[in-house]
């Protein structure tokens, strides 16, 4: 029986806002690295890793809503997001 | 072309249903409630659905080329797969004569990619 | 979702509940577009269905050389717009008959948008292959561009916003699929499972087939349809590469910029009908399509374009000939794996292969894609209705939730056949001189909707399924015979024709098939309907009062 107390209707407005908003964070950000980092002229580089970029959304999307919390979520998608905007700063600055 | 993409057609019907028959529920809707089909039959059933599958596959690829075949295969499998539901349903004893098409579909497949 | 409880069916669940409103929230939007995007597959002869004017043209005995063919268009250009900085010839092919011509002028500084629409519109002619004549001029419609457009651009908005809506609602189907292929407990063991008169059972059954068995298709169809746009919906690469000159971008990855410019000398256009006759040697079959740059100018370019169909990359090949004195410039180079990788998907979505028989099993896998949104959505209903079966059993209504979505189901699952038909409908019946004629084709398109979703919501009664299925399958159905009052090209005259009207016999027999469908789907929900009004014993006045709620299946 799906409850429908106010906290679960948050945790479930949580989750959605992690999935879409952060998932998109996470897959813009990840895939801006991959494209740096592939030995591809340009135009493949960018447009492999585009390519890619839906599949990686829609992981995202799924692990933020199978994983055990709202709070789990978020942890996970603003970890990872984090984590790939700094290596994107990073080689922003040496380049 | 074509009567090599009807092979294909044939072929995918035939090994749909060949896997079908031997799956519990439509072997009890043709045999009697409650039976259930040997382990040699289901295994044997099963690779020749496989086979015609396959085999299926290549018409398509015979047919239209490594590029489009796939794709047309794809979609022969969805004709076929939705042909054999349907017949499964409303017509399961049927189910068993139409598997047998794909032998002749397999030498007509086989003859027009050896020889045309 | 279980907060902070570890089961072992949690990601079955927690895939379901996705699932479930990944597709709820996006379904009535999606089931336009599907239907839409499904028709857009058959376009040209969507639209040539919609211009009978040409019909008579199309009808040759025999077809000319490609050659000749750009020569007479060609000529046409030349009386035309000499001046143009562009020509676009299509030749007559497979799904064309008739030689068409358009010209692009340099952009003037202060047009309004409306203005170069409008100027741009005009901008064209078509000529009988065996005249050498125009045809006939055909009448001011958008044809089957207006649904192709639809599906992508929606419609009443900026092309942009359209594609955004569209865009999130694509990003929601593909992870109701994969949402929806992970929970799917049983998937081989139900593989051909189908049971009918189960209720909800059937509807999942039905939901089951039509998803699983094209389960291919409808993978592809979603992830190429973002892949389409996929350079507006995810540019952070494109920033990180090119910063901010996403046009050299673009120019690198679809290669088909013009960057030539005009000299500005005058210099006569070479003859056509060599460059022609080169490029059918060298392929071995004719071109289908012929773009001249800047014509009549020293750096005049002519590009010819080999019909598309073997390979899945949508890119066509091409031979560039210099305009002025005619040599061969350069063909088509290599491209790289990830270019043309991404040229097959975007091939695999627009289906620009000719083949007839691969288009028809696309359209009908479009079809299956239809039937499995709608039986989704009406599986939703069901579900929640049960919920309500005691309450409703003694007189009370359904929750909100299911009023809504019944309603909204019959507005999109009958109605937008209803809109369609209209649209045809409009097309055969609008006074030929009407003002912005193709636009108020459209307008009736959505006015048609309008009006079966405001009714639907107004009594969202099995009465009113049956009311606008039959209303649907009415107009659909009767199409051929409206064509045979209206025009020329009817089934008598199109089913014996030549070879260039078959796409009028083609239409006339799908949407007769269609309404067939539509009319068969409303007897049978009358018939279930008897059925249950029999099983019930005499029921008490209060539950008898309100309209008929649709009852669990």
């Amino acid at each position: 029986m799906t409850p429908t107390t106010w906290r679960y209707r948050g945790a479930v407005a949580s989750r959605a806002v992690a999935a879409i908003g952060g998932g998109y964070a996470l897959t813009s950000s990840a895939i801006a690295l991959i494209a740096l980092a592939l030995p591809l002229p340009r135009a493949d580089a960018v447009t492999l890793a585009t390519l890619l970029s839906f599949v990686i959304y829609t992981c995202a999307i799924l692990w933020v809503f199978a994983t055990h919390s709202a709070a789990r979520a978020w942890a996970g998608i603003l970890g990872v997001s984090a984590l790939l905007y700094a290596v994107l700063w990073l080689v922003g600055r040496s380049s | 072309m074509n009567m090599l993409i009807l092979s294909g057609v044939a072929l995918a019907f035939s090994g749909f249903a060949a896997k079908g028959v031997v799956m519990d529920r439509h072997y009890a809707d043709i045999h009697g409630r409650g039976k259930e089909p040997d382990s040699a039959v289901r295994l044997r059933m099963r690779l020749i659905g496989w086979l015609a599958l396959g085999l299926s596959f290549i018409a398509c690829i015979g047919a239209s080329g490594w590029h489009l075949g796939p794709v047309l295969w794809c979609g022969v499998l969805s004709i076929a797969a939705w042909s054999v539901t349907l017949l499964l349903q409303y017509a399961p004893r049927k189910v068993l004569l139409g598997a047998w098409i794909g032998v002749p579909a397999a030498l007509l497949a086989a003859g027009l990619l050896l020889f045309a | 979702m279980k907060e902070g409880v570890v089961v072992k069916e949690g990601l079955r669940q927690s895939m379901s509940w996705v699932h479930t409103w990944a597709g709820l929230l996006v379904c009535w939007l999606l089931l336009l577009v599907f239907m839409a995007g499904t028709a857009a597959y058959y376009r040209h002869e969507i639209t040539f269905w919609m211009k009978p004017e040409l019909h008579k043209a199309a009808d040759a005995p025999s077809k000319i050389a490609s050659a000749d063919a750009a020569v007479l268009a060609v000529r046409g250009l030349q009386q035309r717009a000499p001046a143009a900085s562009g020509w676009f010839i299509d030749l007559p092919s497979e799904r064309n008959p008739l030689i068409t011509a358009s010209w692009t002028n340099p952009p003037k500084k202060g047009m309004s948008r409306e203005e170069r629409r409008n100027a741009f519109r005009q901008q064209n002619f078509v000529l009988d292959p065996m005249t050498g004549l125009d045809t006939a001029a055909p009448r001011d419609t958008r044809g089957g561009e207006f649904l192709y457009r639809l599906h992508f651009d929606l419609y009443y908005m900026s092309a942009i916003w359209g594609r955004w809506i569209v865009g999130i609602a694509a990003m929601f189907m593909l992870v109701a699929i994969v949402s929806g292929v992970i929970t799917h407990k049983r998937i081989f063991k139900d593989f051909f499972t189908f049971r009918p008169r189960k209720g909800q059972r059937s509807w999942l059954d039905a939901h089951n087939a039509s998803a699983v068995l094209a389960l291919p298709f409808h993978l592809m169809i979603t992830y190429t349809g973002l892949v389409t746009l996929m350079f507006m919906y995810m540019p952070s690469p494109t920033k990180a590469l090119y910063g901010e000159d996403q046009n050299t971008m673009f120019a690198d990855v679809f290669m088909n910029v013009d960057r030539t410019r005009p000299a500005r000398v005058a210099a006569p256009l070479a003859d056509i009908a060599p460059m022609l006759q080169q490029a059918e040697r060298a392929w071995g079959e004719a071109p289908t399509r012929v773009v001249v740059s800047h014509p009549n100018d020293a750096n005049a370019k002519v590009e010819l374009f080999r019909p598309s169909g073997r390979q899945l990359s949508n890119i066509e090949p091409s031979m560039t000939f210099n305009g002025a004195s005619g040599a061969l410039v350069s063909s088509t180079g290599p491209i790289s794996t990830t270019l043309s990788a991404r040229a097959a998907l975007y091939g695999l979505h627009v289906a620009h292969f000719a083949d007839p028989l691969l288009r028809a099993l696309f359209f009908i896998c479009g079809l299956a894609g239809c039937a499995m949104v709608a039986t989704g959505a009406l599986l939703w209903g069901v579900k929640e209705r049960q919920k309500y079966a005691k309450i409703v059993a003694q007189g009370g209504k359904v929750g909100f939730g299911v009023r809504l979505v019944d309603a909204l189901n019959i507005g999109a699952i009958a109605g937008l056949p209803v809109a369609f038909a209209v649209y045809f409908w409009s097309n055969r019946l609008l006074p030929l001189e009407l003002v912005e004629r193709s636009n108020a084709e459209a307008n009736c398109f959505f006015a048609a909707w309008a009006g079966c979703a405001i009714l639907a919501q107004i009594r969202p009664t099995r009465g009113m399924w049956r009311f606008q299925l039959t209303l649907g399958a009415l107009l659909l159905g009767a199409l051929p015979l409206l064509n045979a009052l209206t025009t020329h090209s009817h089934l008598g005259v199109t089913l014996f024709g030549g070879p260039g009207l078959r796409p009028v016999a083609g239409f006339d027999l799908v949407t007769l098939a269609l309404g067939l469908l539509l009319g068969w789907a409303a007897w049978w929900l009358g018939r279930k309907g008897k059925k249950q009004a029999l099983a019930k014993p005499a029921a008490p006045a209060a539950a008898a009062n309100p309209p008929a709620p649709l009852e669990a299946a």
